[in-house]
């Protein structure tokens, strides 16, 4: 057990890139560190929710063996360093899903639990705390705490979306989905503009998955538009395949300079505009769900800097006027291909400080490229601010105390929950 | 038929990536390990995956391991610890347990359990060694001298069963450097993980009878890496 420096430990934006203390945990029941520490899953997030510059990164990644599985209701003991890639390699075979899924498979269960993800399906599966029954939590005085949907509720909400702030999660029990076939009917619809994405999104009732790609290089004219896609989990029985074993090939190393530019974008965006795309297609689940699973470490194409990403949530009635003043700044400051719009779900949250909420949801990546980035996004939190929006812990590193206090008015009632041996930076920036 | 296979060292993180290959086939297994808590969520995730497990303590009479499944098709060995001996002048108590670890307990085990099987005659018998065992290098030659002995005695056995026209088949199982967190903090060339080998590891012990490297490369680097002369290999910083 001992410990290590390491300067891999970044997140998945490779910015901010601080040097990290990191230990790894074998077993649930191994030492923790002494001095500030924070659990930390497979590094998916971006920006600084799982980084812990002053103290020591725990490692789960170790903690990913199976506990229990009722095979007739699907449910899910697990501990929580296993990634949903190894939960699905498990239980697809079986005929069975998770019923929440974010843009990546190689989350663990713990990280999905702690920043609450959500998917293409929120508008009917909500997010992942909402099929989370049961977890146990270390804390760092040694007790634990067994929260469940019937016995420390309070807990549970707090864990959900507490951005392992709450304490290590050793166990989590999920509720998974049934599916009779490992394929998606999905129809692709060509978006002309952001009123278009709305008018389809509400005609989408049938479908649990529905996502929209929007183009980055759209004029302004055209704000909003791309593809518009939605599916649904094909009824009849079928091929039940585990997902694929790795990546089917992967960026050896850091790319030297980004390739992530004006000309390869409006590149991207010509090819994946001009892209043939059949109105309705059988589709696998990892090609639908994950289309960037299929490329390790491509977050290494932004070269030695990184990227950033800026995933905001507003209020329906103000994005129809958010989005065309949003986006110029957004393509100023070099926006990437593959940005998301989605309109979300009203379930209720199921955290304490769960980001998925009501309204419309849109995610864009930035290069990296220091004081002018920085200065978008501020530009670009202040509108979303002024619309009543808030941005995601998971994905942020810049935003302001007060930008976080007031979309997540439920910091208050979170203190008492804190295990107080543990930090993040993500957490001592918003509290300062 | 199930495969019954016995594991020492269950816990290592080795061993633990072939028992969920072996679970999945539906194998009953005995595990063993000196740490009951770590050994139990071990065996609740073999049990998941579909096998049916016995757990018991480490030091259990390996009559009683035998019987516990009456009779065994494997045997794997997979216990062992770096030891943290530095220089040339280790404390004595630490070099005794690191040799004893790696070398004279897997070499008992191997001496113990060797008439069931031979009675028997079928079935395997498998220990985890390392690269480290073919040639002595700076830095952890005691615990290379103990996976040494090991190697040379499985070589012996295997010599000494396919003499008498024995069906038990005897398998070195010799890992390069693997991400571990015995090796943890430890700098090395084509590192691996235990998810990695795990596949060919279990391979070997279903059909192999010799040495197997793991991954299979390290089979041609520790061929050329053994045959230096001595005056070029004492030159070599590894």
């Amino acid at each position: 057990m001992r410990p290590l420096t390491s300067p891999d430990h970044l997140s998945w934006g490779r910015w901010p890139a601080r040097p990290q203390q990191a230990q790894h945990l074998s077993f649930t029941t191994d030492t923790l560190p002494h001095g500030p520490w924070l659990p930390i899953g497979n590094q998916r997030s971006q920006g600084d929710v799982c980084l812990n510059s002053t103290g020591t990164l725990v490692c789960t990644a170790n903690l990913n063996r199976l506990i229990a599985f009722d095979a007739a209701r699907g449910v899910l003991t697990a501990e929580a360093g296993i990634t949903l890639h190894d939960i699905l390699q498990f239980i697809v075979p079986q005929g069975w899903f998770l019923p929440v899924v974010p843009g990546t498979r190689y989350v663990t269960l713990g990280g999905a639990i702690a920043n609450d993800v959500h998917g293409k399906n929120h508008q009917t599966n909500g997010s992942f705390g909402h099929h989370v029954v049961a977890l146990t939590l270390r804390r760092g005085n040694g007790k634990t705490i067994a929260a469940s949907t019937t016995q420390n509720r309070d807990w549970l909400h707090a864990t959900i979306g507490g951005l392992g702030l709450t304490g290590l999660i050793t166990q989590a029990t999920i509720k998974l989905q049934r599916i009779a076939s490992g394929y998606l009917q999905v129809e692709t619809v060509r978006q002309k503009n952001f009123d278009h994405f709305l008018s389809l999104s509400k005609n989408s009732k049938g479908f649990e998955h529905v996502i929209s790609w929007v183009d980055s290089t759209a004029p302004a004219t055209e704000p909003g538009r791309g593809w518009f896609q939605r599916a649904r989990w094909s009824a009849t029985p079928g091929p039940l395949a585990a997902p694929g074993n790795g990546p089917l090939l992967s960026l050896p190393f850091v790319l030297p300079l980004s390739a992530i530019n004006r000309p390869t974008v409006w590149g991207f965006n010509q090819l994946w505009n001009r892209l043939p795309r059949p109105a309705s297609a059988l589709t696998g689940y990892q090609k639908f769900l994950w289309p960037l699973d299929g490329i390790g470490n491509w977050n290494y194409v932004y070269g030695p800097r990184g990227f950033v990403q800026f995933q905001f949530v507003v209020p329906q009635a103000a994005a129809a006027t958010l989005l065309p003043a949003l986006m110029p700044v957004a393509q100023a400051a070099g926006m990437s291909f593959l940005n998301t719009l989605k309109l979300m779900g009203n379930k209720k949250p199921a955290g304490l400080l769960s980001f998925p909420r009501a309204g419309i949801s849109m995610a864009i990546d930035l290069p990296y490229k220091g004081a002018q980035t920085l200065a978008a996004l501020k530009r670009m939190e202040g509108m979303v601010v002024g619309a009543g929006g808030a941005l995601y812990p998971a994905k942020d590193a810049t935003m302001a105390p007060a930008t976080f206090r007031h979309a997540f008015p439920q910091w208050r009632s979170m203190q008492k929950f804190i295990d107080p041996t543990i930090t993040s930076d993500f957490w001592q920036r918003v509290n300062t | 038929m199930k495969p019954r296979i016995a594991v020492y060292g269950a816990t290592s993180a080795i061993a633990q990536a072939a028992i969920r290959l072996w679970a999945a086939q539906g194998a009953r297994l005995v595990l063993l390990a000196r740490h009951t808590q770590n050994l139990n969520a071990i065996a609740a995730d073999a049990r998941v995956r579909g096998a049916t497990v016995k757990t018991l303590p480490f030091d259990t009479a390996p009559q009683k391991v035998w019987q516990t499944c009456k009779g065994l098709d494997g045997l794997l060995l997979a216990h062992g610890s770096l030891g943290s001996i530095k220089g040339l002048t280790p404390p004595l108590p630490q070099l005794a347990e690191t040799l004893a670890t790696n070398g004279t307990s897997p070499v008992h085990l191997l001496t113990q359990f060797a008439p069931l099987f031979a009675k028997q005659n079928a079935g395997w018998m498998a220990a985890i060694t390392s690269v480290a065992a073919v040639r002595g290098r700076t830095g952890m030659y005691a615990y290379g001298a103990a996976k040494a002995m090991v190697a040379h005695y499985l070589q012996g056995l295997r010599h000494a069963l396919a003499q008498q026209g024995s069906h038990v088949r005897i398998i070195d199982l010799r890992p390069g450097p693997i991400d571990t967190p015995m090796t943890r903090g430890l700098k090395a060339p084509l590192m691996s993980s235990p998810a990695a080998i795990a596949p060919r590891l279990v391979q070997a012990c279903a059909s192999a009878n010799g040495t197997v490297y793991l991954p299979g490369v390290w089979r041609y680097i520790m061929a050329i890496l053994s045959h230096l002369p001595e005056t070029l290999w004492l030159k070599l910083k590894i």
